[in-house]
């Protein structure tokens, strides 16, 4: 294990998933030992964010991931980049309550404008309800589709004409209907974006020359953005409270 | 402020003298005041510059925005200090008929700014025609504070939830959860083709198991048109009511239509649908709309109307019997 702990970012790539796994688990089990030394902690969460990141690289996704993930960036200090796996996580498992939990621990460290508009909604879901998911709903539309289907068999066996028939295919058009705008809805997503630095300008074009926005001229280091366009260097984003700016490509962590 | 004759803003502090000249106020005397709010502000915020112009009586020709750049006096500059935009509504707020309030809205650039400054205006007395210079009465102070930072965790001190020192171990920290190929093309071309193919081979399969079924079927088909034979037969020649009764009962049970009434455009539907040939189906809509004339309208109605649905129904049957594969 402590040769694990001892190995370089560069013979990460050496690592097969499961031994980088079991050294990312490691180092943050050094970095919780080491609490009470925060410098020597941190430095242990660090090297345990950097490990699981490197896992995501190479196409581990879950939520567990990313819930360790965000844990080892957080408690290393990296709030930006630890809101970024949280929501990655969500994107993955929009149901886990202690993603939701850790988020929403992370955005009461961001300072946000007096208002608090730019703050994301909280989720207000009952935790024990789960969320419609669109692959249910396809299931759904497509069991009445069955039903319709054995209901013409039915009625060619029996001469009877089911009612079942038309109730079924009136519930599942638009069920399909509705699993398909889910589904739209959920690839659809524009690319998240997190501010890194506090203080960044929000201009209301791509260019220094541009004046700032108007109600929001300055964003603090983890606000979350969504990008609408990209232009050279400059990304014009939409805040949570729906006002559109541009801030330089540098100044945000990108989910590309 | 009294003036008299307000010309435009006039920065030409260091130029010659300008000559009387048309200027945004009308000719006339104004008391001019300057406000702002809020006055204390964070760096980024915006304030309010309310110019209020207030006329000694009501004037007929409208007086033009001030243009605030021009207004601050030299060697200061606006530019220097705010950035200046004006409010998406920039007509001018009536409170009274002779007042004219013209709002600005300003941003300071730095923490440094400390004041909005004085105005100068340029007028021209009535007599004498020389330029002058006035002021509003006092600059206006300004507190802009820096912005709030987010708070930095204590060095020494490592700031976050309980459930942030825990971490998931396992092989499932290991998946690999990709989107949901349910809504590839592939996949929904699976889905909407599994269900009629299963039910047709559940069909087939039924038929093949149930040979009494399918046979029972034709024997009640066979019921159907023996029926309707003799019923037509029985039928009296006057009026097509028996006839139209009997040729729509047996449509129903041989073809499973579910309407009571059919009309000649559904039977023609059904019966394509079951194979029967274009000529037979032409037949068919012809001789129900016979029957609808000789129910509705019994003068008119033609002879041999039953004895054109028996011939019909033998026709049909042959029809379907060699459309039928063996």
């Amino acid at each position: 294990m402590a040769l694990l702990l001892a190995a370089p970012p560069d013979d990460v790539a050496a690592l097969d998933d499961a031994a980088l796994l079991g050294s990312a688990e490691a180092a943050f089990y050094e970095g919780v030992v080491a609490k009470a030394d925060a410098a020597a902690a941190r430095r242990h969460f660090a090297a345990a964010a950097s490990r699981y990141g490197a896992l995501h690289e190479r196409g581990v996704r879950n939520a567990d991931l990313c819930r360790n993930w965000g844990n080892a960036l957080l408690l290393s200090d990296q709030l930006p980049a630890a809101i970024l796996a949280y929501r990655r996580g969500l994107r993955l498992a929009p149901d886990d309550a202690a993603l939701h939990q850790q988020l929403e621990w992370a955005r009461d460290q961001v300072q946000y404008p007096a208002d608090e508009r730019c703050r994301p909604a909280a989720v207000d879901w009952p935790p024990w309800l789960p969320r419609l998911r669109p692959e249910w709903v396809l299931f759904a539309a497509v069991a009445c589709y069955a039903l319709a289907c054995a209901g013409v068999v039915r009625w060619r066996q029996s001469g009877l004409f089911p009612v079942s028939v038309v109730l079924a295919l009136a519930a599942g058009v638009p069920l399909a209907y509705w699993s398909w705008t889910l589904h739209q809805q959920a690839e659809a997503g524009q690319p998240l974006a997190v501010v890194t630095r506090d203080g960044t300008e929000l201009r209301k074009g791509n260019g220094k020359s541009y004046p700032p926005h108007d109600r929001v001229p300055h964003l603090n280091r983890g606000v979350e953005v969504r990008v609408r366009h990209r232009r050279g260097d400059w990304l014009q984003v939409e805040l949570a409270g729906g006002e559109l700016g541009w801030v330089r490509r540098e100044d945000v962590l990108l989910e590309e | 402020l009294l003036v008299l004759a307000l010309l435009a803003g006039g920065a030409r502090a260091q130029g010659p003298p300008p000559a009387v000249q048309q200027g945004a106020l009308p000719v006339g005397v104004y008391q001019i005041t300057a406000s702002a709010a809020p006055t204390e502000l964070q760096e980024g915020e915006q304030l309010t510059l309310t110019l209020r112009v207030t006329a000694t009586s009501p004037k007929s020709e409208e007086p033009r925005r001030p243009d605030l750049r021009s207004l601050v006096a030299p060697p200061r500059k606006l530019d220097d200090d705010f950035y200046l935009e004006l409010p998406a509504d920039a007509a001018p707020w009536r409170p009274e008929p002779n007042v004219w309030e013209f709002k600005y809205l300003l941003r300071p650039k730095r923490t440094g700014v400390k004041s909005i400054p004085a105005l100068k205006f340029q007028y021209t007395a009535v007599r004498g025609g020389k330029t002058q210079n006035t002021f509003t009465r006092d600059t206006i102070e300004l507190t802009v504070r820096p912005r709030k930072q987010a708070e930095l965790p204590p060095p020494g001190k490592i700031l976050a939830p309980a459930g942030a020192f825990e971490a998931a171990t396992g092989d499932t920290v290991l998946r690999r959860d990709g989107p949901s190929w349910w809504f590839e093309p592939w996949a929904l071309a699976l889905l909407a083709l599994a269900p009629p193919l299963g039910c047709a081979a559940w069909y087939g399969v039924w038929c093949w198991r149930h040979p009494d079924a399918a046979r029972l079927r034709r024997r009640l088909h066979a019921r159907a048109t023996r029926r309707a034979i003799r019923e037509l037969k029985r039928a009296g020649e006057p009026g097509g009511a028996a006839t139209a009764a009997a040729l729509t009962r047996y449509l129903r049970q041989r073809f499973d239509l579910a309407v009571t009434e059919p009309t000649p455009a559904e039977v023609a539907k059904c019966l394509q649908r079951a194979g029967a040939s274009a000529a037979v189906v032409q037949k068919a809509t012809g001789l129900l709309s016979a029957c609808d004339g000789a129910r509705f309208a019994p003068a008119g109605a033609r002879a041999g109307l039953a004895a054109d649905a028996i011939q019909f129904i033998q026709t049909l049957e042959a029809d379907l019997c060699a459309a039928r594969p063996s």
